[in-house]
């Protein structure tokens, strides 16, 4: 006999079954490369719902289909259990989708309230400034903090500039909300409260997305998770409780095999004051810190890690030593030697530099790869082609180096900025590594990398140290710091604190110095 | 049911970016067409004008060919500071700076005679080369914009050389506003085809070595580096400011050789006339061969030999000279327009299908 459920029931069981979002089968090329090739994920209402994977695996893809940025080519979505399409991303903030990208979308001259009103005044129906500045508050109060309507974004911190792109999607009436990477740009008790907050709308109903790779924010505060791996779903909704670090990362790495970090020798040889800098300081520029009197020496041979909140200094301190910022005050030497001033003198002494913003500082995204190889060997008294620099010396060269450093996906020819985050990571390092270099200053190396990128980019360094090189790692990432570093520095407000040995400090000692020193 | 959509281009080929170009003067000349038929004129008309008379017919062919000479060095020299973007707006400015400093060596006597044409050379292209270095260091140290400091260049050197052509240059015999005539040691030789000198030989040559300082110096290099990413060029140890001094300084000597081209080639002196209309048509040279060296000399040959048609509209058919500005005008935008295709392409969507 047919069980029958009464109407009521049966809607009370449609009404609990429904979902807000439901992906199935999506697929998305971009030119002949697929991004999505049969992805699937479903989103119930009231739960954070992690979506992990490496750089490239299409978890951005695919939330940037169901934000209404690109169409899909081919599959089904449905929002609250009706099919959906969104050809722009205002027909998908119109059915109650939002996204915070990675890259916030403010204006930054224009302070919170202006951008509010400018991104929102429509749809929330605001005829008035007091009537914007009263849906701020209220919606300011459900969440439990509060931004300066006056303050200028531009002038804001990253966190509080996250929070307004939040309160942006949630004002124009998103009830999914997609997260993008929102913890890779934050500090650790930054990351925690961002974190905290999406569990909090999830509770009060919504559904929430956070697109990440880091597996902690999986494990603590999402309560599914769908694994994606080369645009297809390896795991698609299954509860975060009771996943474990090595499952994930399996699913997420595949079988293929995860680089081991060789262990450093125990007899290195270290050679002192390789880089020595003395009482360095710098004027702060128009958003920036200045350096105070900063103090230490890298040895040849070691990791010499400088921990630090991202905006005290750091960028100051890189800039200094490659060059291209002039000293107030104070010497950077080199073997005892003063560094000569101009960057291609210290770069043909042996300094070399990844920087933190690849494709800003490092790259040259319109320009093939084998222009981005070869053009520090071009440089310089020492440059290995003076009179005619042929395409099949540079191609060799490029070639060479996407062998020996793997970088996927990579011809030749192909302009820079199409490679991935990792790949393209790979390429900088191939390009820095050449040619004699004895001093490496390393800017969060592995920022934004997916699991096997950090570890070959960690295993180059440790391989650099290992061959007599001095290298200056500096980096947000206090586990990379700990990792990876023979001493260990912290950087804040400009100043950096004496150098410790890694063996002999305490994680929370450091913690207090990232905040407390001035 | 299949639909259009447009969508991003990831990266255009040699070939396709090749292509579109073609696309773009190829609406560009239809378009002309369309314009000059409005303007009275018949289509056999157009096919004897401007592929007849300009082409078939020695004079016309003359008249291009010289017409070419200083085209193809003002179009290298916009061409060659774009390599690092910098916008050389003053092309004529460098130019008159050039055929001053030629000048300057006849009139004074300036080294010995043997190789007194060499000096008037060496002199052209410091005057030009002096004249755009002047913005490119103004652009390194004071970061002022060069498209305005080239543009006002221009006027500069226009009104110096009008100062000495009424004042110290004035020609003594009849006092006309002309330089006193070159020295027969003083100008390039004529090749025995109409007008064309000697002059042609620089222009090509100037061109096969932008040619290799562009494809296969080490300069050129550094110069893509800085155009495509200057902070990350001098973080890599690209000595960024002095590319670009260099690169605008070769740009403006080359403006001043096509000064020296025509004052020694074609005028034989000074005259007032010496360095008008190069700039526009300077621009659309360079953008036409995108920038490439070896492009500009095809580019700067059609360009000559639509201002040679455009002479002989003037005289049959008493359309104004403000004609060949508009087709150039014409054939720029389209080109342009054209380039909407290297980023963006034209595609099916693929069936979608829909939950049941």
């Amino acid at each position: 006999m047919e069980y029958e459920l009464s109407r009521i029931q049966r809607e009370r069981f449609d009404e609990i079954s429904k979902l807000a979002v439901r992906l199935a089968e999506v697929e998305k090329s971009f030119g002949p490369r697929p991004a999505l090739a049969g992805a699937n994920f479903s989103l119930e209402w009231g739960e954070v719902h992690a979506l992990l994977g490496e750089n490239g695996a299409g978890k951005s893809t695919l939330m940037n289909v169901l934000a209404g940025f690109y169409t899909a080519d081919a599959g089904i979505l449905e929002v609250d259990g009706e099919a959906a399409r969104f050809e722009t991303p205002s027909a998908a903030a119109d059915a109650g989708i939002g996204m915070v990208h990675q890259h916030f979308q403010l204006v930054g001259p224009l302070s919170v309230l202006e951008n509010l009103r400018l991104a929102c005044a429509r749809r929330a129906g605001w005829r008035s400034k007091a009537e914007a500045l009263r849906a701020m508050e209220t919606l300011g109060k459900e969440l439990g903090f509060r931004l300066d309507p006056s303050a200028r974004v531009d002038e804001m911190a990253v966190s509080d500039q996250q929070k307004l792109e939040i309160m942006k999607v949630l004002l124009a009436g998103a009830r999914i909300l997609v997260l993008d990477e929102p913890t890779a740009v934050l500090t650790e008790q930054e990351a925690q409260s961002a974190l905290g907050l999406a569990r909090s709308l999830a509770r009060s109903g919504r559904a929430v997305v956070l697109i990440t790779h880091k597996l902690r924010d999986v494990l603590g505060f999402s309560d599914r998770v769908t694994v994606m791996r080369a645009g297809r779903t390896i795991i698609d909704g299954a509860a975060s409780e009771g996943m474990t670090a090595a499952s994930l990362s399996d699913a997420m790495v595949g079988s293929a095999p995860v680089l081991e970090m060789p262990p450093l020798a125990d007899g290195r040889q270290f050679k002192p004051d390789m880089l020595k800098v003395q009482a360095l300081s710098v004027p702060a520029s128009a958003h920036g810190v200045a350096l105070t009197e900063i103090d230490f020496a890298v040895q040849g041979g070691e990791i010499f890690g400088v921990a630090g909140i991202g905006g005290n200094g750091q960028a100051e301190l890189v800039e200094a030593l490659i060059g291209v910022r002039a000293l107030t005050s104070g010497a950077v030497l080199f073997d005892g030697v003063d560094m000569p001033p101009s960057p291609e003198a210290r770069r043909e002494r042996g300094l070399r530099y990844i920087p933190a913003d690849r494709m800003g500082m490092g790259l040259f995204g319109e320009l093939p790869l084998n222009v981005n190889i070869s053009l520090p060997r071009l440089l310089g008294g020492g440059a290995e082609k003076k009179w005619l620099v042929t395409k099949s010396w540079m191609n060799g060269l490029a070639r060479d180096a996407i062998s020996q450093f793997e970088v996927a996906g990579a011809q030749v020819d192909l302009p820079a900025r199409l490679l991935s985050g990792g790949n393209a990571q790979k390429l900088m390092l191939a390009r820095e590594f050449t040619g004699g270099m004895e001093i490496l200053i390393a800017h969060s190396p592995t920022r934004g990398l997916d699991i096997r990128a950090v570890q070959a980019v960690q295993a180059r360094l440790r391989a650099a140290a290992a061959s007599g090189c001095a290298v200056l790692l500096i980096s947000e990432d206090l586990d990379e710091i700990m990792q990876l570093s023979d001493r260990v520095a912290v950087m804040s407000h400009g100043r950096m604190s004496p150098a410790e040995n890694v063996a002999a400090v305490d994680r929370a000692r450091i913690g207090r110095l990232m905040l407390e020193m001035h | 049911m299949p639909r259009l959509i447009l969508s991003p281009r990831l990266a255009a080929s040699r070939r396709f970016t090749f292509l579109v170009l073609l696309g773009g003067i190829l609406a560009g000349l239809v378009v002309s067409g369309g314009f000059l038929l409005t303007q009275g004129m018949g289509l056999s008309d157009l096919a004897s004008q401007f592929v007849g008379y300009t082409f078939g017919n020695p004079a016309g062919l003359d008249q291009t060919l010289t017409r070419s000479i200083p085209l193809i060095l003002v179009g290298l020299s916009v061409a060659v500071c774009l390599k690092v973007k910098f916008w050389n707006i003053g092309v004529e400015g460098q130019l008159w700076a050039g055929a001053m400093a030629a000048t300057a060596v006849s009139l004074y006597h300036i080294g010995p005679e043997a190789v007194r044409l060499w000096v008037m050379c060496i002199a052209a292209l410091l005057g030009g080369g002096l004249w755009c270095g002047v913005c490119a260091l103004a652009r390194i140290r004071l970061r002022a914009n060069e498209v305005v400091t080239t543009l006002l260049m221009n006027y500069v050197a226009y009104m110096l050389a009008q100062q000495l052509l009424y004042g110290a240059w004035r020609n003594p015999q009849d006092s006309f506003p002309v330089s006193k005539v070159f020295a027969p040691g003083e100008t390039l030789a004529l090749l025995g085809f109409g007008h064309v000198h000697a002059g042609i030989f620089f222009s090509l040559g100037a061109a096969l070595f932008c040619w290799w300082l562009c494809g296969f110096a080490r300069v050129g290099y550094m110069a893509k580096a800085v155009a495509a990413n200057p902070a990350a060029a001098r973080a890599v140890g690209v000595p960024a400011g002095a590319v670009v001094l260099l690169m605008a300084t070769l740009g403006g000597a080359l403006s001043g050789l096509a000064g020296f081209t025509i004052v020694c080639g074609e005028e034989h002196r000074l005259t007032q006339f010496v360095g008008n209309d190069f700039i526009f048509p300077s621009i659309v040279i360079a953008y036409l061969a995108r920038s490439n060296p070896l492009g500009v000399v095809v580019a700067a040959i059609a360009i000559a030999a639509l201002y040679t048609a455009g002479d002989s509209l003037k005289a049959f058919y008493q359309l104004p000279g403000a004609t060949v500005l508009t087709i150039e005008a014409i054939l720029l935008l389209c080109v342009c327009c054209a380039e909407f295709w290297l980023r963006y392409q034209l595609g099916w969507a693929k069936s979608t299908k829909v939950a049941p």
